[in-house]
């Protein structure tokens, strides 16, 4: 009875963590000056990294730390590179390390190493084993969103093409959503065409012009990621076929909400990673203050749908966050 | 002797005609959108910027060297020009930044390699590297909008049914065959290719040969860079990546031998379209994305393997 008690508990935590994300509570009392903060992205690319760098800016800023309490390295889409700089925060004696893995297993040896020099590793946006927390969206609901806004807007038939990807779990987790969603609630919809080039913007713009010479008739052509999403609109504007078709993106950047604010896509879904930068440092700061982080503990930051009705008030988000949108 | 030369070189010539024309032939059957005015256009101008700068990566290799930076400098020329169209309205400043910035990197290129010596491998490794960086320096990992519609023109634009980009390509590659087949310069870029000793004892100042064959290749990868960067819609630091493999690998498929002194522009055309040939088709009749790089690859080897076979009856 009372491990039920305490487990619901828990439970309303979790929940209200997912309801009320950003709100992770620190210790203010504690003398911070000398925490050591390493981040490694694995990629640095893409502004959805850009504003992730402004959370962790923000948040140590927040708390009257500066830049020297934290250390920025960018691993470049390679993994031996990404591999050698948790080696090398670890040997700086960082207090924490913020890691947005760019191959989950491939990063599971220098994370263990750290693990084992009793520092903690706090995943954003990709998980990997070993971790001490791991902050990201729920890739799935992205997908699965996707597809009701799809599925309801077409009222459950149609044919429709899709342009994802299964190289990483994010996008994996995306289009397993969408696929898994559709065929459950929407079986009278048939995907004609698929392609997995959404992780380059140039190969998915060429797929895209290339679906719509087979399928000009689509109704909707889904995009999961902002380089799909992107590359279908130019590729839908380009064929003459805004008028008829519907398209979606995902991430609240500055491309896709233009897009969206001008009525070029239909509907995106907001990630947060300004927000799991911040969070992700209010977890190493608790770490370093000595308190217990829950281990393999998932906290989900909020996702919600753009179209033009709301666009602005992500827009206003983002340049709050410092991020240039308009 | 030499008329046999000739023959068995057009012979391998059309064959890679063939083949492609035979890849056509399945296609039109297997999918009815593909032999369609529409879809012709689009693969010309998917084919349009790789073919451009495959025009100058042919006289590279032709001359014995290479050139790895051609990836990061279509981004860097693709990214100066958003950037300056962005901040002043001014497309023709934009162009004329990004040319001038490729006629730099390709001076820089030909100079390290010719001048000072260094493999063209290894120059063009590390101006790929200062590049990358300086794109990322430039844009701190974000992308670049502009509002000007009619910069997105150069890669979207139409005049009459031809895209703005396949205009661009044709011009370049009749200045492709032009300088290697009809003036005395073309002469010299195979002779310095085929040994560069000789040529030099013959009165070729073989360094300024490379050193203008670099500034050639930078300028024509700055256009497809621009191309690339408006048919985008938006300048992206990771943009061009991977993109000096798919020059490289069109001018071998088209029949430009890796050790340098043979060569044709138009094989590199025929290797181009081929390969954009076979990826449209492939994706039109819905073949699994990872299969179609497996297909590509098995493709480029039979046709290299015809080179080489072609080269030994030689």
């Amino acid at each position: 009875m009372k491990k039920a008690l305490v487990l619901s508990c828990v439970a309303a935590m979790a929940f209200s963590m997912t309801a009320f994300a950003g709100e992770i509570e620190v210790d203010t009392s504690k003398d911070y000056a000398d925490i050591n903060i390493g981040v490694s992205f694995g990629q640095n690319e893409h502004p959805y990294f850009v504003a992730m760098e402004k959370g962790i800016l923000a948040a140590l800023e927040n708390y009257g730390l500066s830049e020297s309490n934290y250390n920025l390295l960018v691993a470049d889409s390679s993994l031996e590179t990404q591999v050698s700089q948790i080696e090398n925060l670890i040997t700086m004696g960082c207090d924490a390390i913020l890691l947005n893995p760019y191959d989950s297993a491939g990063v599971v040896n220098a994370v263990n190493e750290a693990v084992s020099a009793d520092i903690p590793v706090i995943t954003m946006d990709i998980d990997c084993e070993g971790s001490a927390a791991f902050i990201a969206s729920d890739n799935y609901e992205i997908g699965s969103m996707l597809a009701s806004y799809i599925g309801d807007a077409l009222e459950g038939k149609g044919a429709i093409a899709i342009i994802d990807g299964i190289s990483v779990t994010s996008l994996q987790d995306r289009t397993n959503g969408f696929n898994d969603t559709m065929a459950e609630k929407y079986p009278d919809i048939e995907i004609v065409a698929e392609e997995y080039t959404a992780q380059e913007r140039d190969e998915a713009l060429a797929s895209a012009e290339t679906i719509l010479q087979a399928h000009p008739d689509i109704a909707a052509f889904v995009g999961v990621n902002e380089n799909s999403g992107m590359a279908i609109k130019a590729a839908v504007a380009a064929a003459g076929l805004s008028d008829s078709i519907l398209v979606t993106t995902v991430d609240a950047t500055q491309e896709n909400l233009l897009a969206i604010k001008n009525g070029e896509v239909a509907v995106g879904v907001a990630q947060n990673p300004y927000l799991m930068g911040w969070q992700a440092v209010e977890l190493a700061m608790n770490a370093y203050a000595g308190q217990e982080i829950a281990t393999d503990e998932l906290y989900t930051t909020e996702i919600d749908y753009m179209n033009t009705d709301n666009v602005q008030e992500f827009i206003d988000r983002e340049e709050g966050y410092g991020i240039e949108i308009e | 002797m030499n008329r046999e030369k000739v023959k068995i070189g057009a012979l391998r010539e059309l064959l890679l005609v063939i083949i492609l024309i035979v890849m056509c032939i399945v296609w039109t059957i297997m999918n009815k959108n593909f032999a369609t005015v529409n879809n012709v256009m689009n693969i010309l101008r998917v084919a349009s910027y790789t073919a451009i700068a495959s025009v100058g990566m042919t006289m590279i290799i032709i001359i014995g060297e290479i050139d790895l930076s051609a990836g990061s400098l279509v981004c860097v020329s693709g990214l100066s020009a958003a950037l300056i169209v962005k901040g002043t309205n001014n497309i023709v400043l934009g162009i004329i930044a990004a040319l001038v910035i490729g006629a730099l990197v390709g001076l820089f290129n030909g100079v390290v390699c010719a001048i000072g010596k260094l493999p063209g491998f290894i120059a063009t490794l590390a101006s790929m590297t200062i590049l990358r960086g300086i794109a990322y320096i430039i844009t701190g990992g974000n992308s670049v909008v502009w509002t000007n519609q009619m910069f997105s023109k150069i890669g979207t634009g139409y005049v009459g049914p031809i895209p703005v980009p396949v205009l661009i390509m044709i011009v370049v590659v009749i200045f492709g065959v032009i300088l290697t087949t009809k003036i005395r310069f073309g002469r010299y870029i195979y002779a310095v290719g085929g040994n560069s000793n000789a040529s030099r004892w013959s009165g070729i100042s073989v360094e300024k040969v490379k050193i203008i064959v670099y500034v050639i290749m930078g300028v024509l990868t700055s256009i497809a860079g621009l191309i690339i960067t408006t048919r985008l819609g938006s300048g992206q630091p990771s943009a061009g990546t991977g993109f000096e493999m798919d020059c490289i690998t069109a001018v071998v498929v088209g029949g430009t031998s890796m050790a340098g002194g043979k060569g044709k522009v138009m094989g590199t055309i025929v290797g181009v379209l081929l390969i954009a040939t076979l990826t449209n088709g492939m994706t039109l009749v819905g073949i699994d994305t990872y299969w179609q790089q497996v297909i590509k690859g098995a493709i480029i080897v039979v046709a290299v393997l015809i080179d080489s076979k072609g080269k030994s009856a030689n």
